[in-house]
C-alpha cells in the first residue's frame, strides 16, 4: 500500500474513531433531521398536495409529504455531517493535531480525502436511518433505490465537506466558520428542492433551483426512493458527481496550496 | 537556579558528544540558513480595533547546524525563534533567503525548493508548543496514526511505539485517553509522536510551555534519555540533531550550543558556558535603580569602572569586562560592597544566559520591559545604558 494510502486509512479511521465517541454528536445529526421531518410532515402535510410533478420531480400521484421530505431530510443530515466535519478541521488547529499532519510526509491529498470520505460515510450511515425509516411514511423501498439515494447523500457529502475545508483553512474561528457555512448552505438546501419541488416554485425560485449544484444530488435522492433507481437521470448522477469532484477539488488545492506544495 | 537539575542532565545531554561546546561531531550539516528574512504583514485599523503594524519576524538570519549537535535558540516572545523553527520544518517560507535541510534544499531565494518537501519531512521529528495529539484517542491510537502518516507498516509501527514508550516512561500510559492525561504526560506523549519513526532531526518549539519545574524536569530527562537511546543506535551520520526553542535560560543550557536571538536577528551564537564566561566569573545585579533616593547604581557601577547594561525596566547588570579573572572578580565585589553601603540590594552571582542575553542587548530574557516599539538600541541609549 502506497504512504499516502495508508495515512489516508488512518486519517479516515481516526475521524469515526472521533465520531464514535461524541454521542451527543451522532444523537444530534441523526435527531435534528428526523425531528424537522416529523414536525414538519405533520404540520404542513395537510396543507400540501402534491400532483404528478413532472420530471424534475418525483414524478408520484398524490405523494405525502412526509414522503417527499425524506429526501429532503437525508440530504439535509448530509449537509449538517459536512458542516461538523469541515469545521473539525478548526479543532484540529486548535487542538495541535493539524500540525502533527502538516509536518507529516503525508501528501495533502490524504488529510482531504480523510475528512471527505468519513464525511460521506457518516452521512450515509445517517441518512440511511432515516430512509430506512421512510416506509412509515408510505415509501416502498427496494436495495437497488436505497444503493442510489445513498450514493447521493455521499456525493453531496463529498462536495460539501470540499467547499467546507477551503473555507475552514482561511478561517480561524467555529461561530464564524459556522455563520459563513449557514449563510451559503442554508440557502442552498432550502433551493435544493429539499422542503418544497421545482414545479410548484416561481419562475425566479425556480431558475435559481436550477442552477444550485445541491439540486442535482437532492433530486437524485428523491426520484431513487419515490420513484425507484431506474428513474434516475444521467443529468442528476452527471451533476451530482461534478459537484463532488468540484467540491472535494477545491478543498485540496485550498489546503496543498496553504501547505506550501 | 539549577530548577532542572540542570548539572546532571547537562552531564547526560553532552554524552557522547565531544566536549567542544560549539563544533560539530561530523563534518554534514544538518541545517544551514543563508540570509533569511520574513515579514508578516499587518492589518488595517477598523472598527474600534486598531491597526497592527507590519512586523518583521527574521531580518536576515544565517546559521549552521552539524549533524548531532543539540542547539538552543534562545530569546523572549517575538524574537523570531519560532518563525525560524517553522521554517525548519517546512510549514513556513521565508520572504528571502536559502534553508538547506540534512543536504537537501527546501527553500532557494524565498520560493520553492528543489526538493520534495516529503522527502525532508520524512527525516524530521516535530514538537511544537501545543502537543499535536488528538485528546479524543488514546496515547497508542494517536501514535499509530502517526505512524501511518510515516508510512510504517503496523508490525514497525507497534515496535516503534514500544520502544518510545519504554524509554520516555509512557508504557502504562498507552491506553488512557489522553484527554485524560497530565500536561506533563502529554507533552512526553507529544515527544515520543514526534520521535516515533526515527528522525534524523528533532525540533522542538517551546516543548514545555505551561508546565511546571518538575513536569519540565521530567520532560527533559526523558529527552536525554530518548536521546542517548537513539543515538546509541545511530550507524554513523552523528546521531540526532536537536533545534530547541526557547526562553527558559535553564532549558537552553542543556544544549551544546546556544543561539541568542533578538529582534529576528542573531546576536550570540556559542557553547552556554563560553557565552556566560564572555561576562566574567561574577557579575552584579540589582533589581531596581534607586534614583529618587539620590542613588543610581548603574552611575555608581560606572563610575568604578564596570560595564553596566540598564533594561528599560530599570534592571541593572555589571560585568568588569575583560581582564584578568582574579582582577575582575574583585572589582566586582568590591563594587557591590560599595552599592551595599549605600543601601542598595544587590546580587553577586556567576553570569546566567539571561545576563548574556541582556548585556548583548539591553533587555530582559524574560520580555520584560518591551518599551513600545522602541528598539533595543534607543531603549539603551535613552536610559543611558551600553557603554
Amino acid at each position: 500500500m502506497s504512504a499516502g494510502f495508508m495515512a489516508l486509512r488512518s486519517l479516515c479511521g481516526r475521524e469515526l474513531t472521533r465520531f464514535s465517541r461524541q454521542p451527543a454528536r451522532i444523537v444530534a445529526s441523526i435527531g435534528t433531521p428526523a425531528i424537522i421531518w416529523v414536525v414538519l410532515a405533520s404540520g404542513l402535510g395537510g396543507s400540501f398536495m402534491l400532483r404528478a410533478m413532472g420530471g424534475e420531480g418525483a414524478g408520484v400521484n398524490a405523494t405525502s409529504y412526509g414522503a417527499y421530505l425524506v429526501a429532503g431530510m437525508a440530504a439535509m443530515s448530509a449537509v449538517f455531517t459536512s458542516i461538523f466535519a469541515a469545521m473539525s478541521l478548526i479543532e484540529d488547529r486548535a487542538e495541535g493535531f493539524l500540525q502533527a499532519v502538516l509536518v507529516s510526509p503525508a501528501p495533502s491529498w490524504a488529510m482531504v480525502g480523510a475528512k471527505v470520505f468519513s464525511a460521506a460515510l457518516v452521512a450515509s450511515v445517517q441518512s440511511g436511518v432515516i430512509i430506512l425509516a421512510s416506509p412509515l411514511a408510505g415509501v416502498s423501498l427496494d436495495v437497488a433505490s436505497v444503493m442510489v439515494a445513498l450514493a447521493g447523500v455521499a456525493m453531496m457529502a463529498l462536495g460539501i465537506t470540499g467547499l467546507g475545508l477551503a473555507l475552514a483553512w482561511k478561517v480561524n474561528s467555529t461561530s464564524g466558520f459556522h455563520g459563513v457555512m449557514n449563510l451559503v448552505l442554508m440557502p442552498m438546501l432550502l433551493l435544493s428542492g429539499a422542503f418544497f419541488p421545482l414545479s410548484g416554485a416561481s419562475s425566479i425560485m425556480a431558475v435559481l433551483m436550477k442552477i444550485n449544484p445541491l439540486t442535482w444530488p437532492s433530486e437524485l435522492i428523491r426520484t431513487a426512493l419515490l420513484n425507484g433507481a431506474g428513474s434516475t437521470t444521467v443529468w442528476q448522477w452527471g451533476g451530482s458527481a461534478a459537484f463532488a469532484v468540484l467540491g472535494a477539488g477545491l478543498g485540496l488545492v485550498v489546503m496543498g496550496r496553504g501547505r506550501g506544495e | 537556579m539549577d530548577h532542572l537539575g540542570v548539572s546532571a542532565l547537562m552531564t547526560a545531554a553532552q554524552q557522547p558528544m565531544t566536549n567542544n561546546d560549539a563544533g560539530t561531531t561530523s563534518g554534514a550539516l544538518a541545517v544551514s540558513v543563508r540570509g533569511v528574512k520574513k515579514t508578516f504583514a499587518g492589518s488595517r485599523a477598523r472598527r474600534g480595533v486598531a491597526a497592527v503594524p507590519a512586523r518583521v519576524a527574521l531580518a536576515g538570519v544565517d546559521l549552521d547546524i552539524g549533524r548531532g549537535q543539540w542547539v538552543a535558540l534562545l530569546g523572549p516572545n517575538g524574537s523570531g525563534k519560532s518563525t525560524l523553527l517553522k521554517i525548519l520544518a517546512t510549514v513556513a517560507r521565508p520572504d528571502e533567503g536559502d534553508v538547506s535541510i540534512l543536504g537537501r534544499a527546501v527553500v532557494k531565494g524565498g520560493g520553492g525548493g528543489v526538493e520534495e518537501l516529503s522527502v525532508v519531512r520524512r527525516e524530521l521529528g516535530v514538537a511544537f508548543q501545543a502537543a499535536a495529539l488528538d485528546p479524543l484517542l488514546t496515547v497508542r491510537e494517536n501514535l499509530r496514526t502517526a505512524a501511518a502518516l510515516f508510512a510504517m507498516s503496523p508490525s514497525r509501527a507497534a515496535e516503534a511505539i514500544a520502544r518510545v514508550s519504554e524509554s520516555l516512561g509512557l508504557n502504562d500510559r498507552l491506553d488512557q485517553r489522553v484527554s485524560t492525561l497530565s500536561g506533563g504526560l502529554i507533552r512526553r506523549a507529544d515527544l515520543a509522536r514526534a520521535l516515533l519513526h526515527g528522525p534524523a532531526m528533532l525540533l522542538l518549539d517551546e516543548p514545555t510551555t505551561g508546565l511546571d519545574i518538575r513536569a519540565r524536569e521530567e520532560f527533559f530527562t526523558a529527552l536525554v534519555e530518548a536521546r542517548r537511546r537513539m543515538n546509541g543506535g545511530a550507524a554513523g551520520g552523528g546521531g540526532l540533531t536537536i533545534v530547541l526553542s526557547t526562553h527558559q535560560m535553564e532549558e537552553a543550557q542543556l544544549a551544546q550550543r546556544v543561539v541568542l536571538m533578538h529582534e529576528g536577528r542573531v546576536v550570540a551564537d556559542d557553547g552556554p558556558e563560553k557565552l556566560r564566561r564572555a561576562l566574567g566569573r561574577t557579575v552584579i545585579r540589582c533589581g531596581e535603580r534607586v534614583e529618587a533616593g539620590g542613588v543610581d547604581p548603574a552611575e555608581v557601577l560606572r563610575g568604578m569602572g564596570l560595564t553596566v547594561t540598564v533594561q528599560p525596566l530599570g534592571e541593572v547588570l555589571a560585568r568588569a569586562g575583560d581582564e584578568r579573572e582574579e582582577d575582575a572578580t574583585r572589582r566586582v565585589r568590591s563594587a557591590a560592597d560599595r552599592l551595599i553601603e549605600l543601601g542598595v540590594a544587590v546580587q553577586v552571582a556567576p553570569p546566567t544566559l539571561g545576563d548574556v542575553y541582556m548585556a548583548m542587548t539591553g533587555r530582559s530574557l524574560a520580555g520584560g520591559g518591551e518599551d513600545g516599539q522602541m528598539g533595543a538600541g534607543e531603549a539603551a541609549k535613552k536610559r543611558g545604558g551600553q557603554r
